[in-house]
């Protein structure tokens, strides 16, 4: 065994030195080096790990949507190779970034951990030399609902990329980099990054596209903790109020234009495919990187056929904005209504 | 006579060097001692599982301890890649033990290469040097952190009250079935050196309801009974397997399949159908 203390102090008194993170607020960040970001900065390869995430189904999807919700913004990934079917193990320190799926015993009974070797801080600044990405077998890896607050794949590995190119955890925002339970859009696939994390991308490799990317989610942030705005199954008559509230933001640089977001009561859960009656509109223009929850009162239509009704939101609903990511817009509330009176 | 008496020295002094050279062997090889090996999970030890709740907590909680980080240290060899070693004193087992040693020692992967680089586990709770913390560990089988779900809590006094923060600086208001609940953080996060950092940060408020270490420990403990779970088992401070390798779980499904992939990159799935297998997609 050799010491790495021995070798240590020479190096922190030559000037070994990690500043905190950049104080922007609700950025996802990683420790600083001599007040240079910790990221990658040679070329980057992806290795998915054959033996344990297949070449299609769910997992394989997985895999993709978790590095392509923050690369597809990006490009840092020059390659994305595949390890041999026979390689059935991750080397930590070999050089090679892996991506695999481990029994939940071999990293502590979490969801996931990702192993990442950073260049010595020295001088100047340094790089993220090498990442490993392992997510647990024992999680479910289809698409997520909106309203999720299980523990899942697909949200797993999206937070998990998020540590391989260079985030810490941000318990902060709302975003992918949060700690379990994570926020989830609507479409089909609910597992995104938000703007805490896309300002974080931004800020260390710069964008691709500097277009508006709205997005809504069903869950707010209360102390520190990603909770459902709302929940449960609510009884409204018919030419009632109701209120309900939807987290509603804009993940990308500009301002979005003045669009429609629209309000649907639907008995369809899905939020692929917008059917349903509109019960409210509102034209707003979204700044770049910004965030709020938002409040949409509306009056149950008298001739509502009696149901219950999943409450949706659809943002910039007729298209106005040019987005990076057109199919993220919808989403859809906690509550249900059911609608057997008046 | 005189030949039995020549050939029993002979045999003495023969058993006497094997003896002494079995005990030189044992030594070297640390098989002798136990010391080295103990602490290490047998094979039949429970695996960790998933925290989601208290219960799940508890079930695999061994001690809840308080105790001061005094000192850590980077070990590596190149098959263990780096582990740190990290060692307490000034400790207190409030609940359950950790065997019948004063001190508290314990491994976490992570930490320097002899080159200056550094391995950083995202699940291994980052623990600084000079800081009180209460834990939670583990009664499981471990590959990472002997200490259950990031449950590790800095002590920290400030307006005359005490305070437990998580390693993301979140005090803990309460301990539910649901297990913690944490308030926004308060403080400014130490840097990957432990220096710096622990700061109050401007405009936070610290939440008026919020456990000190013996209010926790009362949550615990009504969670504890009410559950039936906790504070059973052996604490094991090393891992059942260091080496600087994972194993991966493999999966069972057809390798087949790739050239009828047809999605491209940008809908999330990959094109491998025009691209040679085993190396790109």
């Amino acid at each position: 065994m050799l010491k790495a203390s021995t070798v240590l102090p020479a190096i922190v008194g030559m000037g070994f030195v990690f500043a905190s993170g950049a104080a922007q607020a609700w950025i996802a960040n990683f420790p600083d080096c001599n007040g240079h970001d910790v990221k990658w900065r040679n070329t980057l390869e992806v290795s998915r790990n054959k033996c344990s995430i297949p070449d299609s189904g769910d997992l394989n999807e997985a895999y993709w949507n978790g590095v392509l919700q923050w690369d597809n913004l990006t490009s840092e990934v020059d390659s994305f190779l595949v390890r041999p079917a026979d390689d059935c193990s991750v080397a930590i320190g070999d050089g090679k970034n892996e991506v695999a799926i481990v029994d939940p015993s071999v990293i502590p009974g979490l969801n996931g951990d990702t192993r990442t070797i950073i260049g010595a801080c020295f001088i100047g600044n340094n790089s993220i030399d090498e990442s490993d990405v392992a997510v647990s077998s024992a999680l479910p890896f289809g698409n997520p609902t909106p309203i999720s607050v299980e523990n899942e794949g697909r949200g797993t590995f999206v937070h998990e990329f998020g540590h391989f190119f260079g985030f810490d955890d941000e318990n902060n925002g709302r975003g992918a980099m949060h700690q379990t339970p994570r926020p989830y859009t609507g479409g089909d696939a609910t597992a995104s990054v938000f703007p805490t994390d896309t300002m974080g991308i931004s800020s260390y490799y710069g964008l691709n596209s500097q277009a508006p990317n709205l997005i809504p989610s069903a869950m707010g942030i209360n102390n520190g903790g990603i909770f459902l705005l709302e929940s449960g199954t609510v009884r409204a008559c018919r030419g009632s109020s109701q209120t309900i509230r939807f987290y509603i933001g804009n993940a990308g640089v500009n301002d979005s234009l003045n669009g429609t977001n629209r309000i649907y009561l639907s008995t369809s859960s899905s939020t692929t495919t917008v059917v349903g009656t509109s019960v409210r509109s509102e034209v707003q223009s979204i700044d770049g990187f910004t965030e709020w929850v938002d409040s949409y009162t509306f009056t149950v239509p008298s001739t509502l056929a009696y149901g219950t009704y999943h409450v949706h939101l659809v943002m910039d609903v007729l298209g106005v904005s040019a987005e990076v990511r057109e199919n993220d817009n919808h989403t859809r509330s906690g509550r249900k209504l059911l609608v057997d009176c008046g | 006579m005189q030949g039995w008496f020549f050939r029993s020295t002979t045999r003495v002094a023969a058993a006497t060097g094997i003896c002494l050279a079995v005990v030189v062997w044992l030594v070297f090889t640390d098989k002798a001692s136990s010391a080295v090996e103990r602490g290490v999970p047998p094979a039949d030890a429970p695996p960790a599982e998933i925290v989601t709740d208290a219960q799940s907590a508890l079930r695999q909680t061994a001690a809840l301890v308080e105790a001061t980080l005094i000192h850590k240290t980077t070990e590596f060899s190149e098959s263990t890649g780096p582990w740190t070693r990290y060692e307490f004193e000034k400790v207190i087992v409030h609940r359950g033990s950790i065997g019948d040693k004063p001190t508290l020692v314990f491994y976490q992967e992570g930490g320097f290469y002899p080159d200056g680089r550094r391995l950083v586990v995202s699940s291994v709770p980052e623990l600084v040097e000079g800081e009180s913390y209460v834990l939670f560990l583990r009664n499981t089988s471990w590959r990472t952190t002997p200490i259950v779900g990031d449950l590790a809590f800095r002590i920290v006094t400030e307006e005359d009250r005490q305070f437990l923060v998580d390693t993301h600086e979140r005090p803990i208001r309460a301990f539910s079935e649901h297990g913690v609940h944490l308030a926004p953080p308060a403080f400014s996060r130490p840097d990957l050196n432990g220096k710096e950092g622990r700061a109050r940060l401007l405009g936070v408020e610290l939440p008026e309801q919020a456990l000190s270490v013996s209010t926790l420990v009362d949550s615990v403990d009504y969670q504890s009974s009410r559950n039936g779970v906790g504070f059973v088992g052996n604490f094991y401070p090393r891992p059942f397997f260091q080496n600087a390798e994972l194993p991966v779980a493999r999966h069972t499904k057809s390798l087949a399949t790739e050239h009828s992939i047809t999605a491209t990159r940008a809908t999330g799935a990959p094109d491998l159908s025009q691209i040679p297998t085993q190396t790109k997609e």
